[in-house]
């Protein structure tokens, strides 16, 4: 039985195909496109997933999309009877696109999977949006039951819900509505503090460490009115999202200080603190939303989803200090994991298929569910180019040649296998690096990820000795908990700070100092054979070299870009960036040996800053 | 293709509308660029670049326009309801003061709809197989709310159409057709007052109905009744003749110049002659001969003292056979409503049966009705609905019979009657000394025809050969002293009917000389008693 799920239409849109309750393939579109959360119809994922499934063109049984859209368009009037005429701004803007797109979403999936060559599909299903996520997070997990809470801006009404998943059911008890939301109120700040809603607040979480929650009380006693079961109403009066063209509004403004920061502009102390003080808010909610959950659940696991989900700062804190003894926290946890939650609702709530869960092995497949190139495609593809390669003879030499390289301080771009699905390269598409370089932090930062150098960079780490390196008893192996370094890995440094925000983060603090933020937390990957044995074997041979199986790992793309996707993604980016090497399959390119790259546009020029 | 089928579709709806030169002309551009386009490829391309810019920018005015309506219209008054009562749209049952702000999941306890697309809906109560009496009486319902949405729609409709005046140009592109309309500046002008004057008819105790009795306009001016009319000269010392003049629409000169009637027409002619002449033009929209008598008879009750009394009739008195039904005893135009009107006052429910007067109701206000109408109106004729209803200025029923004997038998019963006031007409004069002259008017079906004059549709439809037949009957009924002037316009080649019974100016000139020459005796023997 082939189940597409599908989400679009508002950003990161995506498809996975579910085949006989097995997640055979999910992409984002932006991958494909190349269009930085792009928010159309992923026809190129939808072609991809069943293409990978090799799904006839009868054979879709079921497309589920992740929206009941005319319950989010309800809202949306709503929200227009609240604001009046001072949302005509935004009225204007959005009426033309659900009247022309949205409001006929049945007809376009039909439309678009008729143009890829398929009949039309079986039936046509709407999960809501939590629904969704929630499917995404316990269908996904290792658990047979579980406490589940999802998290983000908003859905159709719901900004958050709890619910509790047993075998192959899911019940939602409660949910905080619009317009409370713990996703906008960290979006408002990420506004006000100069980055792109939607996709710049991982940056504003980087931030956090470097500040002071001094504002935490004007947040507390101003803008939200907090519940010890982690409801809170947000203050309107602040916010200016319902009808206006920004987050935030004047008086906003006026509590913190002065008008947003310019984007590009200088980073102060008041962002630093700013970001400091959302952050603590945030953990504490969670903190407060999590016991709540798990009182009225009963449950000692929980599965998180949804994009506060990927605060990956808060669920570390959840994790140490909350009532849950195990939490799963699905990969993709913004809306393009919707798609995946509504393929796996489709074959187990509205099919109602039976599941079973081992408790120690999820159905993500490590999130290397996307594209995949053989060995002959690449090869194809270098030698149609004339770009000079080497070949591994095989798979220890292969992973010894490329340590060996990141142990000289190289920095090499790793393109092998299918493509992860989610937002984190977690060695398939990744950049690597030397985590024990003072100066690889700076350099990767600046001439590779051309970004702002603040935000230090992912370790990964055998799964074997991540506890001998950080404080943690358990598996992260896609990047969603921050744990810190241990005491015996740390330095000591100055007590009084630099001024400028780049020196401090340049700051030596431990014997890794290039993942090693200034409070010496980490966000983490155990990288275990099983799962990503190329991975592991490049780790291994690094930590054979150097006594250290820790890298760093990056994704595979430069600022404002989307992760490649293809061979030829990557080789641009590896040749528009300063990187040494690049490894594609079992192929390694030399930056020096390259013809001399003729592509007129600069890195910058396709940049759309985040 | 683009081109042409854009081409295509604002042709098609021009000439819908009538305007043929514009749609050749649009025919004519698109077909050129479409030749353009197939022979450049770079003409093509600017064009679908413009085309693109054009639908872009007019697209984003429409959008502007149509959602800032919406906005207004809909969303800010809802709001500002809203925002009074204090009742926030958003909150769904929530308040802001709530120990809690978590809330029970939408579909909990609730059947999954995971094929709607919205969350979740009412649980309807298990029924058990609906009794024939339960379906009839959905069936019943159902249409009972059918036919009252469609009465409502309609009734807005009926309203918003009652409350617009009849629009300009649509009355001036109805006549644009009229070969006899004047193709002068005052047109329009007259041609509004004229109609501003047939709609606002009122019910009077006495004669049935009265137009208005003051209009003031640049062409068209009635004051006390009285239409203003050409002003002569002095002529000396001597003391003009009063010459009233009485009858129709035609008398009070519909579609023409305050100084271009019938009554001035003969004021100017009477002064050429050196005759000191005072008209005063009491004609009146839909008058036949005896509601003239009535209202002669209160302006002598009242002291008036007219030297000459002109009537001018016909039309009116044969057309009351066809909306009155065939009647021997004097009537006019609206009797028959206004009976209908008067009886169902006093005896509710009794003049007509009740499914009648519910059908007549619910056709009057219904949606779908007035849509039919309007559409058919759209391929039936080319006038405007309501100037169908006010070019014979002369109520909407139609004869049930239009066979040629009951058309004969229609005008002796309206000569007779007509005939009968004349008489008393008569009378009068002998009895309050003044003297009378009675004329038949001439209409399009008593009058040689005009080839240019045979798109003019007649009285609401009805047969012409009928009326042809009436027409020639009542003038073999006419007795002296009525004047018949049926041959005045004969003779005359250029267009002179507007409708079936007015004339334009020319017209109105050559009935008033016919006039004049039976006038001139009179006035002289008048003026002579005065001298003397």
């Amino acid at each position: 039985m082939n189940i597409l799920g599908i989400s679009a239409f508002y950003h990161d849109s995506a498809a996975a195909l579910v085949q006989d309750g097995v997640i055979t393939a999910a992409a984002q579109e932006e991958r494909f496109t190349r269009k930085k959360n792009d928010a159309d119809f992923p026809k190129n994922a939808v072609a991809y997933c069943l293409h990978a499934g090799q799904v006839g063109e009868k054979d879709i049984d079921a497309v589920v999309f992740y929206d009941k859209p005319l319950t989010t368009f309800s809202r949306l009037l709503r929200t227009y009877l609240r604001v009046g005429p001072r949302g005509f701004r935004t009225f204007h803007q959005a009426m033309p696109v659900w009247l022309r797109q949205k409001l006929w979403i049945p007809y376009l999936i039909e439309k678009e999977i008729r143009e890829l060559g398929y009949t039309r599909p079986g039936k046509m299903y709407f999960m809501e949006h939590h629904e969704s996520h929630a499917a995404s997070a316990f269908f996904a997990s290792p658990f047979e039951s579980a406490a589940i809470l999802t998290f983000d801006g908003v859905g159709e009404w719901a900004t958050a819900s709890i619910g509790v998943g047993r075998k192959n059911t899911i019940e939602l008890k409660e949910q905080l509505l619009f317009p409370n939301s713990l996703g906008l109120l960290y979006s408002a700040f990420t506004y006000f503090c100069g980055f792109r809603v939607n996709s710049g607040e991982y940056k504003l979480m980087g931030l956090a460490p470097y500040g002071e929650p001094r504002y935490e009380s004007q947040i507390r006693d101003e803008l939200i009115k907090l519940r010890p079961d982690g409801s809170f109403t947000l203050n309107m009066r602040y916010f200016d999202f319902l009808g206006g063209l920004t987050m935030t509004n004047h008086r906003f403004d006026e509590l913190f200080g002065g008008p947003p920061r310019v984007p590009e502009s200088e980073l102060t102390q008041r962002e630093l603190d700013l970001a400091r003080s959302i952050q603590v808010v945030t953990e504490d909610i969670v903190l407060r939303m999590a016991a709540h959950a798990a009182e009225i659940t009963g449950e000692r696991n929980a599965c998180l989803a949804g994009g506060v989900a990927l605060n990956c700062v808060a669920n570390g804190r959840l994790l140490r200090d909350g009532p849950f003894e195990r939490l799963w926290i699905q990969p993709a946890a913004g809306d393009a994991g919707g798609a995946v939650g509504a393929a796996l609702a489709g074959w187990y709530e509205i099919y109602g298929h039976p599941r079973s869960a081992d408790g120690v092995h999820d159905a993500m497949a490590g999130t290397y569910i996307g594209p995949g190139f053989s060995d002959e495609e690449i090869e194809q593809y270098l030698r149609s180019h004339g770009y000079p390669y080497t070949a591994a003879k095989d798979v220890q030499l292969w992973a010894n040649g490329i340590a060996a390289l990141v142990a000289e301080q190289r920095v090499v771009g790793l393109f092998v296998g299918r493509m992860e699905f989610g937002p984190r390269a977690l060695g398939h598409r990744s950049i690597i690096g030397d985590a024990r370089s003072g100066a690889m932090q700076s350099t990767m930062n600046l001439k590779i990820k051309y970004r702002e150098s603040f935000r230090p960079f992912a370790p990964a780490v055998l799964a074997e000795r991540a506890a001998e390196f950080f404080d943690i008893d358990v598996e992260s192996p896609y990047m969603m908990l921050v744990a810190s370094l241990r005491q015996n890995h740390r330095c000591g440094v100055a007590t009084d700070h630099p001024d400028d925000i780049r020196d401090w983060v340049n700051e030596v603090r431990s014997d890794l100092p290039a993942i090693t933020h200034v409070d010496y937390s980490a966000r983490i990957q155990t990288v275990n054979r099983e799962q990503s044995p190329e991975f592991h074997a490049i780790i291994s041979a690094f930590d054979a070299i150097t006594g250290c199986p820790v890298i760093i790992n990056t994704s595979f793309n430069v600022r404002g870009e989307p992760i490649v996707c293809t061979p030829e993604d990557a080789y641009r980016c590896f040749m528009r960036t300063e990187m040494d090497h690049l490894v594609l399959g079992p192929f390694l390119l030399d930056k020096s040996q390259q013809p001399e790259w003729t592509d007129d546009k600069s890195v910058s020029a396709d940049l759309i800053l985040d | 293709m683009r081109q042409i089928g854009f081409g295509a579709v604002v042709f098609g709806i021009l000439w819908l509308l009538g305007r043929h030169t514009a749609a050749i002309v649009i025919v004519f551009i698109a077909g050129s660029v479409a030749i353009a386009c197939a022979l450049s490829v770079r003409t093509a391309d600017g064009v679908e670049r413009l085309i693109a810019w054009v639908t872009s920018i007019v697209g984003r005015g429409l959008s502007y326009l149509l959602l800032g309506l919406v906005e207004i219209l809909v969303f800010t008054p809802v709001a500002a309801v809203l925002w009074l009562v204090r009742r926030d749209p958003l909150a769904l049952g929530s308040s802001p003061n709530d120990l809690s702000l978590w809330r029970p999941s939408f579909a909990d306890g609730r059947t999954p709809l995971y094929g709607r697309q919205f969350t979740y809906e009412v649980p309807r109560p298990v029924v058990g197989r609906r009794s024939t009496l339960g379906r009839v009486a959905f069936v019943v319902g159902t249409v009972i709310l059918l036919l009252l949405a469609d009465l409502g729609v309609g009734s807005i409709i009926d309203a918003m159409k009652s409350s617009s005046p009849e629009s300009p140009t649509a009355l001036t592109s109805y006549y644009r057709g009229v070969a006899a309309v004047p193709k002068a500046p005052w047109w329009p002008s007259v041609l509004l007052d004229s109609f501003q004057q047939a709609y606002v008819g009122q019910f009077e105790p006495l004669r049935g109905f009265d137009f208005p009795r003051n209009l003031s306009g640049p062409y068209l001016n009635v004051t006390d009744g009285v239409r203003r009319s050409y002003e002569p000269p002095a002529l000396g010392t001597r003391k003009p003749v009063e010459v009233l003049f009485l009858g129709g629409s035609t008398t009070q000169g519909a579609f023409q110049r305050d100084d271009y009637t019938i009554p001035s027409d003969i004021a100017r002619l009477a002064t050429g002659d050196n005759i000191p002449i005072h008209v005063v033009n009491r004609g009146q929209y839909g008058y036949d001969i005896w509601q003239e008598v009535e209202l002669l008879e209160e302006l002598l009750t009242s002291g008036y003292r007219p030297g000459v009394v002109v009537f001018y009739d016909g039309v009116n008195d044969l057309s009351i056979q066809s909306t009155e039904g065939t009647t021997t005893i004097p009537s006019h135009l609206k009797a028959q409503e206004y009976a209908q009107a008067i009886a169902q006052y006093l005896h509710p429910g009794s003049t007509q049966p009740l499914v009648n007067r519910i059908v007549d109701a619910y056709r009057n206000r219904s949606a779908i009705a007035l849509g039919v109408s309007d559409v058919s109106s759209l391929f039936t004729s080319h006038a405007p609905a309501s100037s169908k209803k006010l070019t014979p200025l002369q109520g909407n029923t139609q004869s049930p019979d239009q066979s040629i004997p009951t058309a004969i038998t229609r005008a002796n019963d309206a000569v007779s009657i007509y005939l009968r006031a004349v008489q008393l007409i008569g009378e009068l004069a002998a009895g309050y000394g003044f003297q009378v002259k009675t004329f038949w008017q001439p209409f399009l079906y008593s009058k040689m025809p005009v080839v240019a004059e045979k798109n003019i549709e007649g009285f609401e439809g009805e047969s012409p050969p009928a009326w042809f037949a009436m027409a020639a009957q009542a003038r073999k009924d006419l007795r002296p002293p009525v004047i018949d002037l049926s041959d005045a316009l004969n003779g005359i080649k250029a267009p002179v009917m507007i409708d079936y019974e007015h004339t334009n100016e020319l017209g109105s000139l050559a009935v008033a000389k016919a006039m004049y020459g039976y006038l001139k005796p009179v006035l002289t023997t008048d003026l002579d008693k005065h001298q003397a």
